[in-house]
């Protein structure tokens, strides 16, 4: 059977793409701090780290491809609508929050994280129950 | 759906493990479907009555048609 090692290929593409984020980040933030470039070269710069959460958010869309089992697709298809939910739910209500009450503001990109969290949590609780 | 999953695997001495294999499904399914939570595609359940060789019909109940 197939289905280990879809979630495993998941797990694999997810963490390089981590792995890629955090290398881009502290990258560009030492490029950005000791020479910024500027015009579309710092566009450029800027967009660099995003690049890998798009493989990611990629690669959560290959698992649901991947997925050769019906009633595991149908688990995760209805997990990752949970947590696509709950992220736009708690963005929205913090968003709130920062404008009229003065809450930290957290930026936007970290919103894909707050995502895989949610869906973490979420799936893993869920295919847990689905075995009682 | 109604379904006679657990007694015809039980009459062959099969755990859910063995059924999956056979179908090539999770027992997650397997599990799913015993229990009344899913109700399996056409493919699949035309897979399922050819490992029990028995109709659909004899598997899986129609509640609207029940008593009929």
């Amino acid at each position: 059977m197939n289905f280990p090692r879809v979630e495993r290929r998941y797990v694999v593409r997810l963490f390089l793409a981590m792995a890629a984020y955090l290398i881009l980040l502290f990258a560009v933030r030492a490029w950005l701090k000791t020479s910024p470039p500027s015009g579309a070269l710092l566009y450029g710069a800027a967009v660099l780290p995003a690049l890998p959460i798009l493989a990611a958010i990629w690669a959560v869309g290959r698992y649901i491809v991947e997925e050769a089992d019906e009633y595991r697709r149908k688990l995760l298809v209805e997990s990752i609508l949970w947590a696509t939910g709950i992220t736009l739910a708690g963005t929205t209500v913090w968003g709130f929050l920062e404008t009229f009450a003065g809450a930290i503001r957290v930026p936007s990109t970290e919103i894909f994280m707050f995502f895989c969290v949610a869906l973490g949590v979420v799936h893993g609780g869920r295919s847990i129950l689905a075995l009682r | 759906m109604k379904n006679r999953l657990r007694v015809l695997r039980a009459e062959r001495g099969w755990s859910q493990s063995d059924l999956a294999k056979r179908l090539d499904v999770s027992r997650q399914s397997v599990n799913a479907i015993e229990t009344g939570r899913y109700d399996p595609s056409l493919p699949l359940a035309f897979r399922i009555a050819r490992v029990f060789g028995a109709p659909i019909e004899a598997i899986f109940t129609d509640p609207e048609a029940a008593g009929v």
